[in-house]
């Protein structure tokens, strides 16, 4: 994957041009996903990665070590939160599925049985309760995306979304209240 | 909660951000006192609009609570999805601190779970010595923590010789784990033998004292999963002493246990890779066949002197592929290696024949092809040394297959294996070693030409040398590249090559998700295969296989399922209906059509893979099981419980004889199994099932766990139909005391609570159920944040009981509307709904209204539960009740026969609410 390849992704989908967007991130997907199968396997050598320090790595392996224009940095940290909250929830998915053959359990249950929830349904959930943000106030959403999922602290994202650290403290906090809620809502009411 | 119609210009967005000024008004105070009379203030102002001042106060409230899933770092709390854990830096424990009633006295070492010191405790002039392990910062997770609390008291009942005791264990104050074990001094069993220069039978003698031990743990349903000599210390004495007993399977958290992928991860990252089974690489349930391979691994290494792979220590991955992939060396053969060994030949001699079997059979991969327990080893062992024929004899297929899987992973991998693995279909291991059966001829030609390949692709990943690559190392993503582009430069005009190349490039493709590039190379193969074979030969349908479970696993059903037909149809023509190919496909064909929506097909397609997989591998196959619980889990999704019910139990059976009552899968299964026979109406086996489920499940899951949970509930809802009213309610009240303090703001809560209310009732105490239904709507209120309408029927129902009219009345009518603003016009809890509208209508005396909804209610129940439930059973009483004479008296004996006859499936012959129906039915007018 040329550098010049993404670099100029970043620049069309800076512009506005539609698909660029879908194939710059399919890109950074592609490369967080190579990267955590490769944690996967370097697993037993005692190697750790954390999810963070991999949307970290994800970012300097597409940024090749070059210095990024700020608007570039900025696009492709938030292309690789975004990435990983789709590596997340896909793996949670997965997850999903590989316990369906408690289908069994899921199906023809008595509705007061419901299991509770297990963190692959909590990532679930959490993704579920974000897109109903970004239907409210969709750059709150991208707050949460880049802080959770990218890891971004308040100062990064002071810079990111040019305002004050303070705001950014004020509106994570309204955000966490609008999530916490919508998560508290556990499974969905019987009938 | 009355919302009002939202308005066209109220938009999620507009109104959010109206909620929004005031949240963040709200947010700058001080939680508490201030903020609610703050809220109080603002409501007071002229024009609030306090619908949206409610939403504010649920946000403010919500800003307040904790949150696992928010408050953690996304590292400690999902990347269990990532099955690893991340390291967080540990303040360093140094001499001199407290943990717990102990002193640190002298650091001992450092381990992959943490730190390791001597520590002393003195009370009076008793002074005791203790090994403390202080477990790194990333155990900490609070469900780890909680796990950890139960495995302890397991622990603390260990008690053998030949295992280190376990003294103490807790919490430091900073929340660090820790243990206290007794302090073991001796040497690495492997030093200790090579120390003394130990004869072969002296060393198994050794090892089967750590046979002993570790059957013992296993006994008291402990395993270890970090067996190796340093753990394996023989004392002074000259007997052997295991440490860490248990800690690796203390440490697993409640969500590794649910899920087998994520199990072996914690552990992992803190063992030995050396001794890890291949199943704690790929992450597959940790068993005590897991224990069984370590012990492999240490029974090799103390007879030939190596372990069983050979292993790059520099390459971080070579570990785990030695583990999965390598074929284990024989113990023979290992012995000859080490030229510095002079005996070796001698050894070799003395290892070859049994020995090597012996330890090989330890060393399946697959944990199902090992010794059934490491009492079975030790029992193989010492017929060997009495020079009785062994049991691992008796496997010679077995053997060979594991070599062979062992040899042709690589090259299988994109066969039946990833494909079921992902589909949580057939456990893929044991179908490859399956593929090798009666297809020697295949494989020996598949071995010469992948050897070609495998070279080939040697040859490029020599291109990684920086020398050769001019300083530019190559991603694996990037060598993928390159090999599919020299396919068509160096194996140009050799299909015979490129086919098998073409076939594993697509199967690593496949392993990484990359499912384009995998269909594109797939496609590529499949061409070839047409171009040289035809469309119907065997070849082209092995390749078609594989593209077919590439296009499944791209969301591609349609496309997966043409192919699969295709592949059917040549393996028939081929007369290879018996093959394992062939049945993967066939259940490949299954679930892609299941996928696309003709769940009929999908039944019969299971049902012959059911069938098939019974004459091939035979009722106490793996397979079969698996195509069984398929099979079940289709029929169950079509509401066809008796149907699925036998293969439902046939599958729990079959686990409960492979792996034992106390796996989590064989619980599982069961617990599935109960909860069908109770919808069946199936009392007894319920009981059945449960009694010996529920003791089981709260040992090995803990008492706080969901399924235990369920399983409870389940119970108490049997209990109640058996008429024990005080069993039930004492069942519920564990259920509620745990989730008061585990879950007290969950639906979920909500629900048991509900439960407990119409089990009162039931009980004839509706003040009990008035108390536990309104708790129960409270709860889900907070909750969820909304009502439900089920639960305000069900309090609504007991109101009219207890004669509160009114309320009751409001209760089902909000009810109502929130199933109709949810589009609820069917199905069991809509029924629910109308039937309890009938019954307000028959306490209010307005016996047209009530004959219409109990009209209404029987009609739902019809089409949602044609069999008839036990609230089915009630709308028909009522219906008859709302009958004016002479239809009532002409109707007297239909209704209450059929709702006699539907609770009497239900409830045992004692159960009041039955006894009434069938007196009534009696005491009904001759027709």
């Amino acid at each position: 994957m040329p550098e010049t390849t993404l670099l100029e992704l970043l620049a069309a989908s800076r512009q506005g041009e539609s698909g660029a967007f879908q194939q710059a991130l399919a890109e950074v997907y592609d490369e967080l996903r190579r990267l955590a199968h490769f944690q996967r396997r370097a697993l037993a050598s005692g190697a750790t990665l954390s999810t963070t320090a991999l949307v970290h790595e994800t970012f300097l392996k597409l940024s090749q070590g070059q210095t990024l224009a700020v608007q570039d940095r900025h696009h492709l940290m938030a292309l690789a939160a975004r990435a990983m909250r789709m590596v997340l929830v896909d793996a949670a998915r997965a997850r999903g599925a590989e316990k369906r053959g408690a289908d069994l359990a899921v199906e023809g249950l008595d509705p007061d049985l419901i299991a509770t929830a297990t963190v692959a349904d909590e990532m679930l959930a959490l993704d579920r309760a974000l897109r109903r943000l970004e239907e409210r106030d969709e750059q709150l959403a991208r707050l949460v995306e880049w802080r959770y999922f990218g890891g971004m602290n308040d100062r990064e994202l002071a810079e990111a979304f040019g305002r004050n650290e303070r705001t950014i403290r004020r509106d994570w906090q309204k955000a966490r209240a609008f999530l916490v809620r919508e998560l508290g809502a556990g499974s969905p009411a019987p009938g | 909660m009355s919302a009002p119609e939202p308005g066209p210009a109220d938009t999620p967005s507009a109104r959010w951000r109206r909620v929004s000024v005031l949240l963040e008004e709200g947010l700058e105070l001080t939680p508490g006192d201030e903020r609610q009379r703050w809220l109080a203030a603002t409501a007071g102002r002229d024009g609030a609009d306090r619908d949206l001042l409610a939403e504010v106060a649920q946000l403010l409230a919500a800003s307040e609570m904790p949150s696992a899933a928010l408050d953690t770092p996304i590292d400690s709390r999902f990347a269990t999805l990532f099955e690893d854990r991340a390291a967080v830096a540990a303040p360093a424990p140094t001499v001199g601190d407290r943990v717990g009633v102990w002193k640190l006295v002298a650091p001992l070492g450092r381990g992959g779970m943490g730190e390791v010191f001597l520590a002393e405790r003195s009370s009076g002039d008793f002074a005791q010595r203790a090994a403390i392990k202080l477990l790194s910062a990333g155990w900490l997770q609070p469900e780890v923590q909680e796990r950890f609390r139960q495995e302890r008291r397991i622990l603390a009942r260990l008690e053998h010789p030949g295992i280190a005791r376990f003294l103490d264990g807790g919490v430091t104050a900073d929340g660090t784990p820790f243990f206290a074990l007794e302090v073991v001094d001796g040497e690495p069993i492997t030093r200790y033998c090579a120390a003394r220069r130990a004869t072969v039978c002296e060393r198994l003698g050794l090892f089967l004292e750590v046979c002993d031990a570790v059957d013992y743990a296993h006994r008291n349903l402990v395993v270890h999963c970090d067996l190796k000599p340093s753990n394996i210390l023989v004392t002074a004495d000259g007997h052997p002493k295991l440490l860490d007993f248990g800690i690796a399977s203390a440490l697993r958290s409640d969500e590794d246990q649910d899920a087998p992928a994520g199990a072996a991860r914690p552990v992992v990252r803190a063992l030995t890779p050396e001794y890890a089974a291949p199943e704690q690489i790929a992450g597959g349930p940790l068993t005590t066949a897991t224990d069984v391979y370590s012990l492999g691994v240490l029974l090799h290494e103390l007879l030939a002197g190596r372990l069983p792979y050979s292993i790059d220590r520099g390459a971080p991955e070579s570990f785990s592929r030695a583990i999965l992939e390598q074929p284990s060396t024989r113990p023979s053969a290992a012995a000859l290696v080490d030229a510095s060994r002079p005996e070796g030949a001698r050894l070799a001699r003395c290892l070859r024949g049994d020995l090597d079997r012996i330890v090989l059979r330890a060393l399946a991969k697959e944990p199902s092809a090992r010794y059934r327990s490491v009492q079975a080893f030790a029992d193989d062992l010492r017929r060997h040394l009495d020079g009785r024929p062994i049991d691992a004899r008796r496997d010679e297929l077995g053997y060979r297959f594991g070599k062979f899987v062992g040899r042709h992973r690589f090259a299988l991998a994109g066969g039946a294996a990833t494909f079921l693995a992902l589909a949580g279909g057939l456990v893929a291991t044991a179908w490859q070693a399956r593929r090798a059966e009666g297809q020697a001829a295949l494989a020996r030609q598949e071995a010469a030409s992948s050897a070609a390949s495998l070279a080939f692709l040697a040859d490029l990943f020599a291109v990684s040398d920086p020398a050769q690559a001019k300083g530019r190392s190559f991603t694996d993503r990037e060598l993928l590249a390159l090999a599919a582009e020299r396919l068509d430069h160096d194996l140009a005009g050799k299909p015979g090559l490129q086919v098998p190349l073409l076939h594993q490039l697509a199967s690593i493709h496949m392993q990484r998700g990359e499912y384009a590039e995998g269909i594109a190379l797939a496609r590529r193969e499949v061409e070839l295969q047409l171009r040289r074979f035809g469309p119907t030969a065997v070849e082209t349908a092995r390749s078609r296989s594989l593209l077919a479970n590439l296009l499944w696993l791209a969301d591609q059903p349609a496309p997966a399922r043409a192919h699969y037909r295709a592949v059917l149809a040549s393996y028939e023509r081929g007369g290879l209906q018996g093959s394992e190919e062939y049945l993967t496909a066939l259940g490949g064909l299954a679930t892609a059509t299941g996928l696309l929506g003709d769940s009929a097909e999908e039944v019969r397609l299971k049902r012959q893979l059911v069938d098939r997989t019974r004459t091939v591998f035979g009722e106490e196959s793996q397979a079969y099981g698996e195509a069984c619980q398929g099979l079940g889990a289709a029929l169950l999704r079509r509401g066809r419980y008796a149907d699925a019910e036998p293969f439902a139990a046939g599958a729990a059976e079959l686990w409960r004889k492979l792996y034992g009552l106390e796996h989590p899968d064989t619980l599982v299964a069961l617990n599935n199994l109960a909860i069908l026979e109770g919808n069946l109406g199936n009392g007894a086996r319920v009981g059945e099932i449960l009694r010996e489920v529920l003791p089981v499940e709260k040992r090995i899951f803990g008492p706080d766990r969901s399924d235990t949970l369920a399983a409870q509930r389940l119970w108490a809802r049997q209990q109640e139909r058996d008429a024990d009213f005080a069993g039930a309610r004492a069942t519920l009240a564990e259920v509620v005391a745990v989730q008061r303090r585990t879950a007290a703001a969950s639906t979920n809560f909500a629900y048991t609570l509900n439960q407990v209310a119409t089990v009162a009732l039931a009980a004839g105490d509706p003040a009990a159920a008035e108390l536990a239904g309104r708790e129960a709507v409270a709860t889900y209120q907070a909750a969820a944040g909304e009502r439900s309408s089920w639960l305000l029927t069900v309090l609504g129902g007991v109101l009219l009981q207890r004669g509160k009219l009114g309320e009751a009345a409001a209760l089902l009518t909000e009810a109502e509307r929130l199933e109709r603003e949810a589009g609820q016009n069917e199905g069991a809890f809509h029924a629910e709904n109308v039937h309890g509208r009938g019954d307000l209508a028959l306490h209010r005396v307005e016996r047209a209204e009530a004959r219409r909804l109990f009209a209404e209610a029987l009609a739902l129940w019809r089409s949602s539960a044609p069999e008839g439930s036990r609230s089915s059973a009630r709308t028909l009483i009522g219906l008859l009740a709302a009958l004016d004479e002479p239809e009532r008296s002409a109707r007297c004996r239909p209704l209450l026969g059929e709702a006699a006859a539907i609770l009497a499936r239900f409830l045992a012959p004692s159960h009041p609410e039955r006894l009434a129906v069938e007196k009534s039915f009696a005491a009904c007018p001759p027709a």
